[in-house]
């Protein structure tokens, strides 16, 4: 077992490498981006220009090769040597060197301020110009007679930039005679990086594609990085820790509500077959499938929040995982005067959605449930045990259950994804702040860093319910082997 | 009368030779005796009739025929189930709508079933490393996100032909092969853990004692006996596919707007859902009642096709 369990380890490994390397080309793949909409601003001032847009994008670093983003995404940027211009701005007094990405990392988005001879103009029509001082300023006045212009791009000794004052951008070529003045960047602590970075830093090979965030040290490592759209520059592990509680409790209470109600109903509708019992568990349970469950959520709100209070009976909140303020008069809330954030608060905030999956999970399970009981009722060896004499009980629960419960384990570890995965739909409806929520706001916002960390777990999650699956498989039926 | 002594012979004949009698009738008599199954079958012959004769039953065009003056009315003589935002009536709508709903989710479900009963059975019986690949590449699969992966091949794929079938049912062919594409493992998962068991019961062993060939104890031994959880997949699936349809038009991929299907008539209807909740009863309840009556016919027909219930 436990050489299968390593070769299962080895394989689990090779999947979500493959997984991410597939979820990542889909995004990119998928049309729209977090390009997309900057211009469908009304305001015509308020628009993106084009470089607007450059910058933007190599902010975020889209302007770098596929291939590689990712390779920066799984592993980190940090060895990629973008820390290198740290050194070198914090010794730039001193030292002359040429413009590279680290300089637009440094610069941050913030305008540099430029003192130089116009040259000409290139084959593009953009103005040249041979810098004789640069600066960085995040914050204070501009220099002298210097022109203020934002990093595009850059490539080898020379920036293309937005020049602020004018609508055209230029190309600013620096040389070993141009000045540097930047302010102090705070310096990485530790580490012996700075003779990786002489290896991969802004003049060596991979220099040019430096992230320009610099510091990322990849999921791989544990560094989830931060979030696009969502919520802006927050950590994501930040963001996942404040829902992921929300989505546990919701998942977990509907999951083991599920299961104790579907099992036995499942056990009772096979053994009474053709019952009337059978007849009415079986139309309730097909309910529960057939309906969609955004019509479901729907339709419980509208039922107990929306006509409960139209007839005067105390109603359940629609939404919301606790109330923020006192509830409204004639909520089951105030009626029962419970305070907000109370836990019998957020108990009945989750009665609805609980409901919503509960119905569903219930419902399909349970079929599982009756459909293989069934089969396994007629074999001979439940006949053997009930001519031995054993009590009918025991035959259900000891002989016939425990083979029939195949299916059910094949289907409900599946949930273990879910626990951090969440039910998108349901969340939605019920502003549940859960991650299936989170993970639809940040798909629709286009918040890749985000999404992609969601889609990590899960997969790594999917895998491991596999194999949880197919070890509870010889615990059910110690006969199955892996050889 | 020439009549009344072939019937007494043909009496005989089928008493003394029971097993003569087609496994097609037998399971058809066994099917009968559950009622509900017998209903939910009717209920589908209903809706498949009217979705092919939807040109001779609708009162209305689906499409063409809109009434700027009558938008969002009420149940009426003229509309029996009134008509939606842009004047159109909703009954000839629904109506065609089943023609896409339900071919899609047949097609889809009964070839992802088929495909994923065959890999899983492959799965579970040979074990080893054709068991590891096999699921390795389901596991892969499911870490796969349906939403986005869809978002993407909408755009790559949209404007795409396919010779030799109408330019407006293109996507209704390429949404059934994304949805069968992703939609396997869960037969094969289950097919695969019921016949990692079956393989060790000792019937298994006596097939191969006989010197039954691979394929046919998986196609005639494996397959058959893990039928009960494949039969409940399939009938949660075939209501499942039209609620998925009904994503994807949301989504903007797939069958458009004109064209009506349950799914995006479900999908408009939402909109303005507050306002009005009948219109969302409506593409609901035909979608509940289809997969109610796929519920019990699955029912029925697990326990007809039941090896061991000797009736």
């Amino acid at each position: 077992m436990s050489g299968y369990l390593l070769r299962r380890f080895l394989q689990m490994i090779l999947v979500v490498l493959l997984a991410t390397m597939a979820i990542y080309t889909i995004l990119n793949l998928a049309p729209g981006g977090p390009m997309s909409g900057l211009n469908q601003i009304g305001d015509r001032r308020a628009r993106f220009s084009e470089a607007d847009r450059k910058r933007l994008e190599a902010y975020l670093g889209l302007d770098k090769p596929f291939a590689l983003r990712y390779a920066v995404w799984l592993l980190g940027e940090d060895w990629l040597g973008a820390d290198y211009m740290h050194i070198g701005l914090k010794r730039a007094k001193d030292l002359r060197f040429y413009a590279s990405p680290g300089i637009a990392y440094a610069s941050g988005g913030y305008p540099i301020w430029v003192i130089g001879k116009t040259t000409g103009t290139n084959e593009d029509g953009l103005v040249m110009i041979e810098a004789e001082k640069v600066w960085i300023r995040p914050k204070g006045a501009a220099p002298e007679g210097a022109i203020k212009a934002a990093i595009i791009e850059t490539v080898g000794h020379s920036m293309r930039v937005d020049v602020t004052a004018d609508p055209v951008d230029a190309w600013i070529n620096t040389s070993s005679d141009t000045v540097w003045e930047a302010p102090t960047v705070p310096e990485r602590p530790q580490g012996n990086w700075v003779s990786v970075s002489w290896l991969f830093g802004p003049y060596g090979l991979l220099g040019k594609y430096a992230h320009f965030h610099g510091s990322g040290r990849g999921v791989l490592r544990l560094d989830f990085g931060t979030s696009w759209s969502v919520a802006r520059g927050q950590a994501i592990s930040g963001i996942i820790e404040s829902r992921l509680g929300n989505t546990i409790k919701l998942i977990a209470t509907s999951t083991l509500l599920s299961l104790l109600i579907a099992i036995p109903v499942g056990i009772f509708s096979a053994v009474k077959q053709y019952s009337k019992l059978d007849y009415a568990v079986t139309t309730f349970t097909f309910f529960g499938t057939a309906m969609p469950v955004f019509w479901l959520g729907l339709m419980l709100i509208l039922i107990f929040s929306i006509q409960f209070q139209k007839w005067g009976i105390p109603y359940l909140p629609a939404g919301g995982v606790t109330s923020v303020r006192t509830p409204p008069a004639g909520s089951l809330l105030r009626t029962l005067n419970i305070k907000p954030g109370d836990t019998v608060d957020q108990v009945i905030h989750m009665i609805l959605p609980t409901i919503t999956l509960s119905l569903l999970q219930m419902a399909g399970w349970s079929r599982y449930m009756r459909a293989s009981m069934l089969e396994v009722l007629r074999q001979d060896y439940v006949r053997t045990a009930r001519a031995k004499g054993l009590a009918e009980r025991l035959v259900i629960v000891k002989h016939a259950m425990r083979n029939a419960l195949i299916p059910i384990v094949t289907i409900v570890v599946f949930t273990i994804p879910a626990l951090f995965g969440g039910a998108t739909i349901t969340e939605t409806i019920f502003s549940w702040q859960g991650m299936g929520r989170l993970y639809f706001d940040a798909l629709g916002k286009d918040d890749w860093p985000l999404v992609m960390v969601v889609l990590f777990i899960n997969s790594v999650l999917t895998v491991i319910a596999t194999l949880v699956g197919d070890i509870l498989y010889t615990v059910v039926d110690p006969r199955i082997r892996y050889n | 009368m020439a009549v009344e002594p072939q019937v007494e012979k043909l009496d005989a004949e089928a008493l003394l030779t029971p097993e003569k009698e087609s496994q097609f009738s037998v399971v058809w008599r066994r099917f009968r005796r559950h009622k509900l199954a017998v209903v939910g079958l009717s209920v589908i012959v209903l809706f498949l009739l009217m979705a092919i004769f939807a040109n001779v039953v609708a009162p209305y065009d689906p499409i063409s025929y809109q009434d700027p003056y009558y938008k969002n009315a009420p149940p009426s003589p003229q509309h029996i189930l009134g008509t939606d935002e842009i004047g159109r009536d909703v009954f000839s709508r629904l109506l065609y709508a089943a023609r896409v709903s339900l071919t899609v989710s047949f097609v889809v479900t009964i070839l992802s079933e088929f495909f994923g009963s065959v890999m899983g059975g492959i799965s579970g019986y040979f074990g080893g490393w054709v068991d590891n690949a096999i699921q390795r590449v389901v596991d892969f699969l499911l870490t796969i996100p349906l939403l986005p992966l869809l978002l993407a091949f909408s755009s790559l794929l949209r404007g795409i032909t396919i010779p030799g079938i109408p330019d407006q049912w293109a996507s209704v062919v390429i949404i059934s092969v994304i949805l069968i594409a992703f939609g396997w493992m869960g037969a094969c998962r289950l097919v695969r853990g019921m016949v990692l068991s079956l393989r060790a019961m000792d019937f298994s062993e006596a097939a191969r004692a006989l010197g039954m060939s691979n394929g046919r104890i998986i196609l005639r031994h494996m397959i058959p006996n893990a039928m009960a959880p494949i039969i409940v997949n399939s009938t949660l699936g075939l209501g499942g596919v039209i609620v998925l349809e009904s994503a994807l038009s949301f989504l903007g991929f797939g069958i458009q707007p004109p064209i009506p299907t349950w799914g995006n008539m479900l999908q408009a209807a939402q909109q303005g859902m507050l306002g009005q909740p009948a219109k969302v009863f409506y593409p609901g309840l035909a979608i509940f009642l289809t997969s109610l009556a796929f519920n019990y016919v699955g029912d029925g027909l697990r326990d007809a096709l039941d090896p061991r219930l000797k009736l």
